[in-house]
């Protein structure tokens, strides 16, 4: 329901650069990121990915961590967010906070590296569990003032910060947690850039969701980590509320392992249920927060559940993987802050590189962005491999 | 605040005991701390061998086990699939990466990679049952069976779902052993692995989950809320069920007080990551044969975070 | 070519282990419920078998469609492009 959690903070870094104002400005600047990757040492220099901009070295410089202490990528961009987030929230030690994490990938990046030497001898004994998305979270956990208690990591592949977020609400909701930090981190390793590689999905050349000429995807990287509160407990302590979480929904598909249904069922469920917890309309929805990967089966999938959804009144529709790649289990942590900020500043970006409509579908993305408009509700849509979709519907602070 | 309690409707397990077997046929594993595999039963009548072709071990056990606990819950497909694993389905994982650093990053198998996510075993139950409801995967290391079990505490005491399917699963394999035996945490213990399947409800009958939560805080203030809110005290604990291995010092569970009975479960599960599922069905057994109302804390502790599973059940003779 | 070669490594690379070579005739279809139902990740690893062990590489999947269709199919795609 509208109004009820509120989210008092967010934290993001991503390939459109770190903290809300950059991200906001290069949205707002059509600047695309996407790249061959340079910080991930791979045979594929012909894929373009969202990568983070900024070494290893960089990261632990930005976090003030100890490089003798080995940690991974996805926890040091983890750490970047999840501090942010914190810092914008003003909590402080003292503060009971509950952090759910989205990752899949985890320390992965540390695995691959070392996996040969782990059965050479035991230099690098201390290394192994870092591979746990376990281990990974506590990292970031451990690095917050505030007093996380409870952490829970979601690993629903593609989705797995919104239903992150998700949980992060239920929490609330019941009455455990007061205060709980969530979203996903996720590094680019070339365990998952391989994978995807191997199933044939990535695009040579930067993406374009929606567009009938797309290729594939581009992944990306990155960390995002919202704030939620109840709206009691935020206007008792005189938190700045940026946004609300008012509606989620999780289904699956149920369809296949990796493909999306044809008529995208488990998507059009989603959102409705996630319209529902709102007490919402589908006309309520300004605008749409697309999954929008770039590949022939998602957008095409994704396009007729929001044709079923809407029907002829279509809000505005884009995906902004265009600017950070696919950020897989992070993605829904990007496209949640990502959603705010276009609540809080009037904007939807620019589903950048779209030049044709898809003959399937009979609506086009928002080809260049909207400026000085206003927007009360967007609908963000995560959808994972085996089927896991979620919707999450954020809501404008002042409606 | 008291919160309803869900129920547990049935529970079911493949592990290193007899599959699908009750408390009265546990025996204990052999305590030479070698790795002791899953017994696993056939899996033919429960998946068609076309389907089952990319299905790693872990998915096939947890698949029968699903089916089988719906079965004896009298379930055709439920409300909402909500899955636990440490570190999934590694087996794969281990093959991909293997392939990917011994011949380079060229001619990978791609389903070795799509059967390496954690989701892909909770999505493979909903695909195997047509079960278009809410799915969810939780990956917390040693407590993703908690996480997992504690959503969907909460989705069917808000009402969202009538009933969830529970299923929390991990796989040992050679390679993982062999790394795992390294950590002072797994030395000397039976490693092992299993799929534990719950069927829930929020229609009370069976043995009641009161509470479950997790805490990197202090542990006995958790336990004080705990018996706090549901008005308890120590005295109506009939007994501490915790994570300790055989023979493993107490000292973690100082804040139990004397005379509170304690038990352990591993001895009949061996060492895994969410091995907390099979002593979940463990305190359902213990109840279930008590012939009278009783209540067990199930308590679990690794690097400093604990968890607590209060059940009860409530005699009706 | 011999297509009992090429089915055995069907049937190997995707762990058809209720199958044999002799089972699969060379004009059932691979894919459909008339055929032996593989799906789109079969598809791909029928990609994979075709690189390793025949040297035959597909950038885009969608113009490997036309060749995967049946066993017959591939082994003259194979005899053609050798």
């Amino acid at each position: 329901m509208c109004g009820r959690i509120a989210i008092t903070g967010a934290g993001i870094v991503s390939a459109l650069g770190t903290g809300l104002d950059e991200t906001c400005r290069s949205l707002m600047e059509n600047i695309c990121p996407i790249a061959p990757p340079k910080h991930l040492k791979t045979i594929h220099s012909n894929l373009p990915c969202g990568e983070v901009d900024l070494s290893d070295a960089q990261l632990y410089d930005l976090c003030h961590e100890d490089r003798g202490r080995v940690l991974s990528r996805s926890s040091l961009l983890g750490i970047v967010a999840a501090r942010q987030a914190q810092e914008d929230a003003s909590l402080v030690p003292g503060d009971r906070v509950a952090f759910i994490n989205g990752t899949t990938v985890g320390g992965m990046d540390i695995t691959e590296r070392y996996y040969k030497q782990y059965f050479q001898g035991s230099d690098y004994d201390a290394l192994i569990p870092l591979h746990l998305d376990g281990v990974s979270t506590d990292a970031i956990a451990d690095s917050l003032e505030c007093d996380v208690v409870f952490t829970d990591v979601i690993s629903t592949a593609c989705s797995a910060a919104a239903n992150a977020i998700a949980m992060g609400a239920e929490l609330i909701e019941s009455g455990r947690f007061d205060i709980v930090i969530a979203g996903g981190t996720e590094c680019l390793s070339k365990y998952h850039l391989n994978g995807f590689n191997s199933l044939m999905i990535l695009s040579q050349e930067p993406c374009r969701p929606f567009d009938a000429g797309r290729k594939g995807l581009n992944l990306g990287e990155g960390a995002a980590y919202i704030v939620l509160e109840s709206k009691a407990h935020a206007k008792e302590r005189g938190a700045r509320i940026r946004a609300f979480l008012s509606g989620w929904g999780n289904t699956c598909d149920a369809y296949h392992q990796t493909a999306s249904s044809p008529d995208g069922a488990g998507a059009l469920e989603a959102m409705l249920k996630a319209i529902q917890v709102a007490r919402l309309q589908p006309s309520d929805i300004d605008y749409v927060n697309a999954h929008g990967t770039g590949t022939e089966n998602n957008d095409l999938s994704e396009g007729k559940a929001l044709m079923s959804l809407f029907g002829d009144r279509m809000p505005y529709v884009g995906s902004t993987k265009c600017f950070t790649g696919h950020a897989t289990s992070a993605a829904a942590g990007l496209e949640a802050v990502i959603s705010i900020l276009c609540l809080e500043h009037g904007f939807v970006p620019a589903n950048l590189r779209f030049r044709t409509k898809d003959p399937g579908l009979d609506f086009s993305p928002v080809a260049e962005k909207k400026e000085n408009i206003k927007l009360n509700h967007v609908l963000s849509n995560s959808f994972g491999f085996g089927g896991n979709d979620s919707s999450l519907i954020f809501s404008r602070a002042e409606l | 605040m008291k919160r309803s309690p869900v129920y547990i409707k049935a529970s079911s397990h493949i592990c290193a005991q007899e599959p699908f077997s009750t408390l009265e046929s546990f025996s204990p594993l052999p305590q030479d701390g070698a790795m002791v595999l899953c017994k696993d039963p056939d899996f033919r009548p429960f998946i068609p061998p076309m389907v089952s072709r990319r299905m790693n071990s872990i998915v096939k056990r947890s698949i029968a086990v699903s089916r089988h606990v719906l079965d004896k819950a009298g379930i055709q497909s439920p409300d909402a699939i909500i899955s636990g694993t440490g570190i999934g389905c590694v087996g794969d994982t281990e093959v991909f990466l293997k392939q990917m650093l011994d011949n380079g990053e060229n001619m990978l198998n791609p389903s070795r990679f799509i059967c390496s996510t954690p989701n892909t075993i909770g999505s493979q139950i909903a695909i195997y049952l047509g079960s278009r409801g809410f799915n969810s995967t939780h990956v917390n290391d040693m407590f993703a069976f908690e996480g997992a079990l504690l959503e969907s505490v909460m989705l069917l005491q808000k009402g969202s779902v009538e009933n969830v399917l529970l299923c929390a699963a991990d796989q040992m394999t050679d390679g993982l052993y062999g790394l795992l035996d390294r950590d002072a945490f797994w030395k000397g213990i039976p490693v092992s692995e299993g799929a534990v399947g719950f069927v829930l409800s929020n229609s009370p009958g069976g043995v009641a989950v009161d509470d479950v939560m997790l805490t990197r805080s202090n542990p006995s203030w958790e336990v004080d809320r705990i018996l706090r809110e549901n008005s308890l005290e120590w005295k109506d604990i009939d007994a501490v069920v915790t994570s300790l291995l055989p023979g493993e010092s107490s000292e973690r569970f100082a804040f139990v007080p004397e005379g509170v009975q304690m038990l352990t479960y591993k001895q009949y599960c061996g060492q895994y990551f969410t091995a907390s599922a099979f002593g979940l069905l463990y305190c359902g057994e213990v109840l279930q044969r008590r012939g009278k109302s009783g209540r067990i804390l199930l308590a679990s502790c690794n690097r400093g975070t604990y968890s607590f599973i209060l059940t009860s059940s409530v005699c009706t003779n | 070519m011999d297509t009992l070669k090429l089915k055995a490594q069907i049937i190997d690379a995707l762990n058809l282990e209720e199958l044999t070579p002799e089972d699969i005739k060379d004009e059932t279809p691979l894919f459909g419920p008339e055929g032996l139902g593989f799906d789109s990740i079969d598809a791909l690893e029928l990609l994979v078998l075709l690189e390793k062990n025949y040297g035959i590489k597909f950038t885009d999947p969608s113009k490997a469609k036309s060749i995967l269709v049946s066993v017959g199919e591939i082994a003259r795609y194979i005899e053609a492009n050798k």
